[in-house]
């Protein structure tokens, strides 16, 4: 019970409460190979393999892609119809056990209306059979900043209270594995922040974290690894600025000041680099074919021209570009 | 400390089955048979202990065995997953290092619980309102009869609950077609003695859940037996159902 | 069209939206709208084939012995009566029961679940306005089976009979007797289905409660007809909505109750059947008043 009222204590005063024996988790991982899952005609994931790593990958696509099909695979709530999916080289389906190593926030908002914020953690907390499920309740609980509302019922809570009381109900049990989906759904910028240092100690820790969103700027912020997946098939992985790195075929637009624009504009016309170049509001913005030719040959053009360069900046380096171009593949 | 588990998920799903003002459903359905009874003792006038024994079982027959504790077991029955089902916040309690078995056994204890709750203490009392005591062997029986069939009941529809999503209808349909077939056996019986009654209740719940066992002898043997397969036979269904119940994406 | 600010902190284009100040078609048409909506959705109309499914073959199973009966009569004349128009609802309850069991929650229940009552509410619609729309959107699907099935019977009388305008005449008179019980049936049964499905955002539980209402009430009405003596027996089995609503049909009909029908032996005066309905009703709008009065929007 002393334990309860320090970590009550610590989040009345506003501090962090960190348990004194954390767990090591560097064996923690998930592994899908050739995963796939359909129902009749539609393939909802199709032929999917990676492995996740300690840290935070991010789940994008757009509506229908199969990332919710994807994590209830990764959690042991669906079979798949072909390939493995593997919590820690155990299967994740019909294996209850794996779930002291796995912690879910479903994206679905019902929870319990009518337990208290506290007595959900605590029966995630008594249902991973935990020690002291108290103690893993108030810690849970102050990690999410609810310990004031947690008696309240959730039927009472705001949207963004919800999703963070169902974080809190994952996190009971300090879990190697965290999968969110749509975690930041309703969730005011304050609160989102919040959550997503939360999520980046979790990963620093150890923990292997998967999220899935729309939001871009989420995984901007938040996410290092990246898994694009549209109709049901990866079309990337990795950093996300390395994906669009690799994807040389498409032409990168940049946007460029300078003393002598039009001067300028005219010498970059003629180098084979360049694809289209456009004249506006005192701006230059370029088209190039082959980005890693134009970034060589731009100053060598520029100093040929006798034209100084104020700004250059790469226009489309954002999730969103490499996202809606994946799309439109 | 294991009990915990049973205990947390069987609290859970008391609130869910007679939580928020479900409870008043359930005492409006008990009070049913305490109306009847009232109603037989303050309007029908004198009457022997056959005349009351008659109605205690014809009250009992049509009422409580064939209708109200069918659908009491129904409702709560397919609730007990059905209603996290519907909602989707049955992967809470799935998504935990529980084995499956447990999770069934808590929630059709529950089940059970419930169905009894709402359907015993209108039989009882009602018995006390005819017979002006608890002490009564056919009260004893019946009650019986309900603690076996709220089992059976809720452990039929529990199993049905985790095999397709309209499991509330086609239990209404068999407690339609069960109340409908009973009722007409017996309105030709108004005149039989309480033997025949109990009798006649024996032989025919021979072939259904609930088993009366009012009758000495080979009758109830094969009931009990028949009453203890169907609740293994459902139960098992249950466990190895939830074991490969895929969790569907958000409707 | 569009007029945009020069660098400004921000403006709000004008892109054509036009503001109408004419007049509207107001409350009577949204009503109106609502109650055809809501027989639409009580046969299934505009939906997919599976919620047609339901209503149709109740409609046909609960037409059907009127058809039967047309035939036998139009062959052995009026000795065979299966069914007559009197005692029709009472031996069909329960189809009648069925079709609104699974209507009604389909009608009231599911605008609870997808809380879509504030958006009929931010209309010119008021609760009561909402609440009528949809018992009366019952009522007119139940009342279509019923007057369908009493006029298929009375069409069998009359072109079954070996002079169809004699028989015309005869038969006459009993089309008022007709459209005043079908009237009552659908409103009876129309007002406690919707009391009872508007309890609960669950369909399914709606239409459990449904069936379940009828079965427990016709159970007890029957336990107390057959075991009390005095005199207060026969005005018990007026727990059984089907009792009160075949009695004044009886009444009106003036026929008598077959020897197989429950309303044998009860020798109660019309008015008290007639009493019971408007009970039945009131206790009804009693229910669905106390449950959208609270109901948040």
């Amino acid at each position: 019970m002393s334990t309860v009222t320090e970590a009550r204590a610590a989040a009345d005063a506003g501090v962090p409460f960190a348990r004194s024996d954390t767990q090591e988790r560097h064996n923690a991982s998930v592994t899908l190979r050739h995963a796939s899952k359909w129902y009749g005609n539609v393939v909802a994931v199709n032929d999917i393999t990676f492995e996740l790593t300690p840290g935070v990958t991010g789940l994008l696509g757009p509506n229908g892609a199969g990332k919710t099909t994807l994590l209830h695979l990764m959690a042991g709530f669906l079979k798949p119809s072909s390939g493995t999916v593997e919590v820690d080289g155990q299967p994740s389906w019909k294996n209850p056990e794996v779930y002291r190593r796995i912690g879910i926030v479903p994206e679905r908002e019902d929870v319990y209306p009518f337990l208290t914020g506290r007595e959900f953690v605590r029966m995630n907390a008594v249902l991973q059979r935990l020690p002291d499920p108290d103690e893993a309740t108030e810690r849970a609980v102050a990690a999410v900043e609810l310990t004031r509302a947690a008696d309240r019922r959730i039927g009472t809570y705001s949207k963004g209270m919800r999703q963070r009381i169902k974080v809190a109900g994952a996190l009971a049990h300090d879990p190697a594995i965290l999968l969110l989906d749509e975690p930041f759904n309703g969730m005011d910028p304050k609160q989102r922040l919040h959550m997503i240092d939360l999520l980046r100690a979790d990963a620093e820790r150890g923990r292997v974290i998967v999220f899935s969103t729309h939001i871009l700027e989420e995984l901007h912020h938040l996410a290092e690894q990246v898994l694009v997946v549209v109709s049901g098939r990866l079309a990337a992985s990795g950093d996300f600025r390395e994906i669009r790195r690799l994807m040389t075929d498409r032409p990168h637009t940049f946007t460029l000041r300078s003393t002598e624009n039009r001067a300028l504009a005219a010498a970059l016309m003629a180098d084979e680099s360049v694809a289209a170049v456009e004249l506006t509001d005192g701006r230059l913005v370029v088209r190039a074919a082959d980005r890693g030719s134009f970034t060589v040959a731009l100053p060598r053009i520029a100093r040929r021209a006798g034209v100084g360069l104020r700004e250059l900046i790469p226009a489309d380096e954002s999730l969103e570009s490499v996202f809606s171009y994946l799309v439109e593949r | 400390m294991s009990g915990s588990v049973e205990w947390t998920v069987a609290r859970v799903t008391w609130r869910l089955l007679l939580g928020q003002r479900r409870w008043i459903l359930a005492l409006v359905a008990s009070l049913l048979p305490v109306l009847v009874a009232w109603l037989f003792v303050t309007q029908g006038g004198e009457s022997n202990p056959v005349q009351q024994a008659n109605f205690f079982v014809g009250l009992m027959a049509t009422l409580v065995l064939t209708a109200l504790l069918p659908l009491a077991g129904l409702v709560h029955g397919t609730a007990a997953f059905g209603t996290e089902l519907d909602d989707g916040t049955l992967r809470y309690i799935l998504a935990k290092p529980v084995a499956r078995w447990r999770l069934v056994a808590a929630k059709l204890a529950t089940a059970a619980l419930a169905t009894v709750v709402t359907v015993l203490p209108g039989v009882v009392v009602a018995a006390v309102i005819i017979f002006g005591t608890p002490d009564n062997w056919l009260l004893r029986g019946f009650a019986a009869a309900v603690l076996v069939g709220s089992v059976l009941y809720a452990a039929i529809f529990l199993v049905l609950s985790l095999l397709t999503r309209r499991a509330l209808l086609i239990g209404l349909l068999y407690v339609i077609a069960w109340e409908g077939a009973l009722s007409r056996a017996f309105s030709g019986m108004r005149s039989l003695s309480v033997r025949e009654y109990a009798m006649a209740i024996a032989e025919a719940a021979a072939g259904a859940p609930v088993g009366g066992p009012l009758q000495a002898g080979l009758e109830s043997g094969t009931v009990v037996w028949l009453a203890v397969g169907m609740l293994t036979l459902a139960t098992a269904g249950a466990i190895a159902r939830l074991r490969v119940l895929e969790v569907a994406e958000e409707v | 069209m569009a007029t945009a600010a020069q660098g400004a902190a921000g403006t709000i284009y004008d892109i054509g939206y036009q503001h109408y100040d004419g007049p509207r078609l107001g409350r009577p048409y949204a009503i109106r709208s609502l109650l055809l909506h809501g027989i639409g959705v009580v046969f299934g109309v505009g939906r997919g084939p599976r919620a047609r499914l339901v209503p149709i073959v109740l409609t046909i199973i609960a037409i059907l012995p009127a058809v039967i009966q047309a035939a036998v009569t139009a062959y052995a004349g009026e000795a065979v009566q299966l069914v007559g128009y009197a005692d029709y609802f009472v031996q069909l309850s329960v189809i009648y029961v069925l079709f609104c069991a699974a209507q009604a929650p389909e009608l009231v229940s599911a605008d609870q679940r997808s809380r879509s009552l504030v958006l009929y509410l931010a209309r010119a619609l008021r609760r009561d306005d909402y609440v009528l729309a949809k018992l009366f959107a019952l009522a007119v699907g139940v009342f279509a089976l019923a007057l369908g099935a009493q006029l298929v019977l009375f069409t069998g009388r009359v072109l079954g009979s070996l002079n169809a305008w004699e028989a015309l005449r005869y038969e006459a008179p009993q089309l008022a007797p007709i459209f005043g019980v079908s009237a009552l049936v659908s409103l009876v049964l129309a007002s406690l289905s919707v009391a009872i499905a508007s309890l609960t955002p669950r369909r399914a539980l709606a239409t459990a409660g449904i069936v379940g209402f009828f079965i427990l009430s016709s159970a007890m009405a029957g336990i107390l007809r057959e075991a009390i003596e005095g005199a207060w027996d026969r005005w018990l089995t007026l727990l059984n909505p089907f009792i009160a609503v075949g009695g004044v049909s009886n009444w009106i009909f003036e026929a008598e109750p077959g020897p197989n029908s429950p309303l044998a032996r009860l020798d109660l005066p019309g008015w008290a059947y007639a009493g019971a309905c408007l009970t039945y009703m009131a206790l009804a709008m009693g229910i669905l008043w106390v449950r959208y009065r609270r109901i948040d929007a």
